[in-house]
């Protein structure tokens, strides 16, 4: 057929299938083969002659028995008859019995033939192909009404499927439950409103459907393909995160439990050193009252540590339950100076109030701590005598808390690092200050649980302030982030 | 304030004697301890306390299923519950809700002002 010269169909056409047992030789070759290799003398004749640079293991002998050997493509040299060579793009599948692989079928397509732009192209899809193989993320390719229009070996795997099947199906049914992925209260899925505006969409913990009715736990994420300037298609990639999910509830059960002992012994140490400092079990020196000072100081920093860190881990692997409910943040800010007061008092700083209206969705303890944070940081790292201000307030689309302190400031190259844990300005912080540094870590994972942001503006010398700000209205009523 | 009649359940012996001392030292109030959630339901059914301070974990019988068992015994159904948990979950906190309970106290807790308080939450003055 290649030597008529004709049409590309006609040139690309050339695909011959060769029938071959699993000794390597060669039992059948039909017409396309004949024209392809020319006149063969005599059948069975070893496939190796044709062949010359396959080896046994191209076709999973010698391997584990049971091994199946995918139809992965293979570029070699091919013999006809005549003894001229030829490149040759040879795809093997093995023919399975019972008792185990009993044969191959062989399907080899003449390259030569190609121009060598043809060639570069045929190379490039065919890695492009490989690459898409070999990803373990479930790739979906949809049409621009979200039908399947191709899948991934892994999408098909994750959903138990052979990938003939998924062609043609909706996305959309077996990515859900409704109101797990992302879905609008109208019934508008994410991958929908993607193929409708072009924005790519992510959604964690969502669910993929099985065959079989059993769910997978799954992050996915949808962008849109476009031609010519509209939006043809889009692509969805999932990830299984059921194993992940898996480890992080045991490292959460783990910390709540460690969490939990340590805090019986301190349950403890934290009551008796109390009733020793109340008096109660006799009056007391002053330098008892001091020593008793100290160790409950220090005991109740541990149990502070303990739940900061329980926090932290949860906040962090998004663990943490959030209510979220409409909030008034100028009386939240309010209640929250209220129980810094005695703080300020003691560190001889001045906390000063100064709050305009402020609405927004929010946790209110997390948040309240989040306030905490920043304002007992502020009284912490201001001189005596020194003021710090809370305020809060809004305005069009965004809400905010602030807090002003006159403290020494926070050199330009650490105003980020301050938001990771343990981290400290300066390192003697953690024993003069009574500080373990995660303080603002906690606080930043919360705005961020949150839905808004947190950012300082600080110069050395003249004192720092933390902005606090989220959105005036929340997408969802309740949701774990 | 009047002198009122407190069962207070916990495994642990330390923490037991400290919210037991905290209580009659402080509070003035007629203590008696044990330490698992069975006890307490059979001091309870016999000496029928103003209250119960109990842990939540704690075995044999733990401090929610004792709280609902104390509540479905018609002669000590009366008796009001606090919970004293060392656990930080909101989780749990959030079962607790579906509980009549009259509070939770979180563990550590300030002994100074236990007394104070349980006091304020159970509404006694």
């Amino acid at each position: 057929m290649h030597e008529n010269g004709g049409a590309t169909l006609d040139r690309l056409a050339i695909d011959a299938a060769l029938a071959v047992d699993e000794h390597l030789v060669v039992t059948e070759v039909g017409e396309p083969g004949l024209s392809l290799f020319g006149p063969i003398a005599e059948l069975p004749a070893p496939l190796l002659s044709f062949l010359p640079e396959l080896t046994p293991h191209d076709f999973g002998l010698g391997r584990r028995k049971d091994e199946e050997v995918a139809a992965r493509p293979v570029e070699t040299t091919a013999v006809r008859s005549d003894g001229s060579r030829f490149l040759a793009e040879v795809s093997i599948r093995q023919q399975r019995a019972s008792d185990g692989v009993n044969g191959f079928v062989c399907t080899v397509t003449d390259l030569s033939v190609l121009t060598p732009r043809e060639l570069g192209l045929r190379r490039d899809l065919r890695r492009a192909e490989l690459v898409l193989s070999a990803v373990t993320d479930g790739i979906f390719s949809i049409d621009a009404d979200g039908l399947i229009a191709s899948a991934n070996p892994s999408a098909a795997a994750m959903l138990r499927r052979r990938r003939i099947d998924l062609l043609g199906r909706r996305l959309e049914d077996v990515i859900g439950p409704a109101q797990a992925n992302g879905t609008t209260a109208d019934g508008i899925s994410p991958i929908a409103l993607t193929l409708r505006d072009g924005v790519t969409r992510r959604v964690a913990d969502t669910t993929l459907l099985q065959r079989g009715g059993s769910h997978l736990v799954v992050d996915f994420s949808c962008s849109a393909v476009y031609e010519g300037g509209t939006v043809t298609g889009g692509v969805v990639t999932v990830n299984d995160v059921t194993e992940r999910r898996a480890i992080e509830q045991r490292k959460d059960e783990f910390l709540s439990v460690v969490s939990h002992e340590l805090r019986t012994p301190l349950t403890s140490i934290r009551g008796s050193l109390g009733l020793l400092g109340g008096g109660v079990c006799g009056p007391l020196t002053p330098p008892v009252a001091e020593m008793i000072g100290v160790a409950m100081a220090n005991s109740q920093r541990l149990s502070r540590l303990v739940s900061d860190l329980l926090d932290l881990e949860r906040l962090a692997t998004g663990r943490m339950p959030l209510q979220m409910v409409d909030l008034d943040l100028a009386d939240l800010a309010t209640e929250v100076a209220r129980q810094q007061e005695p703080a300020a008092l003691q560190a001889g700083v001045v906390l000063q109030v100064d709050v305009t209206p402020a609405t927004a969705t929010g946790d209110a303890h997390h948040l309240a701590t989040a306030i905490v944070n920043l304002v007992s940081n502020a009284i912490k790292f201001s001189p005596a005598g020194g003021t710090v201000v809370l305020s809060t307030g809004c305005d069009a689309d965004t809400t905010w808390i602030r807090v002003q302190d006159h403290g020494r400031g926070i050199p330009p190259n650490l105003q980020k690092q301050i938001f990771e844990r343990f981290s400290q300005v300066d390192p003697a912080d953690g024993t003069t200050k009574g500080g373990a540094g995660l303080g603002l870590s906690i606080t930043a994972h919360i705005v961020h649980a949150l839905g808004g942001s947190i950012d300082v503006r600080s110069e050395p010398g003249t004192g720092s302030i933390f902005s606090i700000l989220l959105p005036r209205v929340a997408a969802a009523s309740e949701r774990t982030l | 304030m009047k002198s009122r009649r407190l069962i207070v359940a916990d495994d642990d012996d330390d923490i037991r004697m400290l919210v037991a001392m905290s209580l009659s030292q402080l509070g003035g109030h007629e203590i008696r301890t044990c330490s698992t959630g069975q006890a307490m339901l059979e001091l309870a059914a016999e000496w029928l306390p103003d209250a119960v301070l109990m842990d939540v974990r704690m075995p044999v019988m733990d401090g929610p299923t004792a709280a609902e068992r104390l509540a479905a015994q018609p002669t000590t159904s009366t008796i009001p519950v606090i919970l004293m948990t060392a656990s930080v979950r909101q989780e749990e906190r959030q079962a607790f809700a579906a509980l009549k309970i009259a509070g939770v106290i979180s563990k550590p807790f300030d002994p100074m002002t236990l007394s104070d308080d349980v006091t304020a939450m159970l509404g006694w003055s």
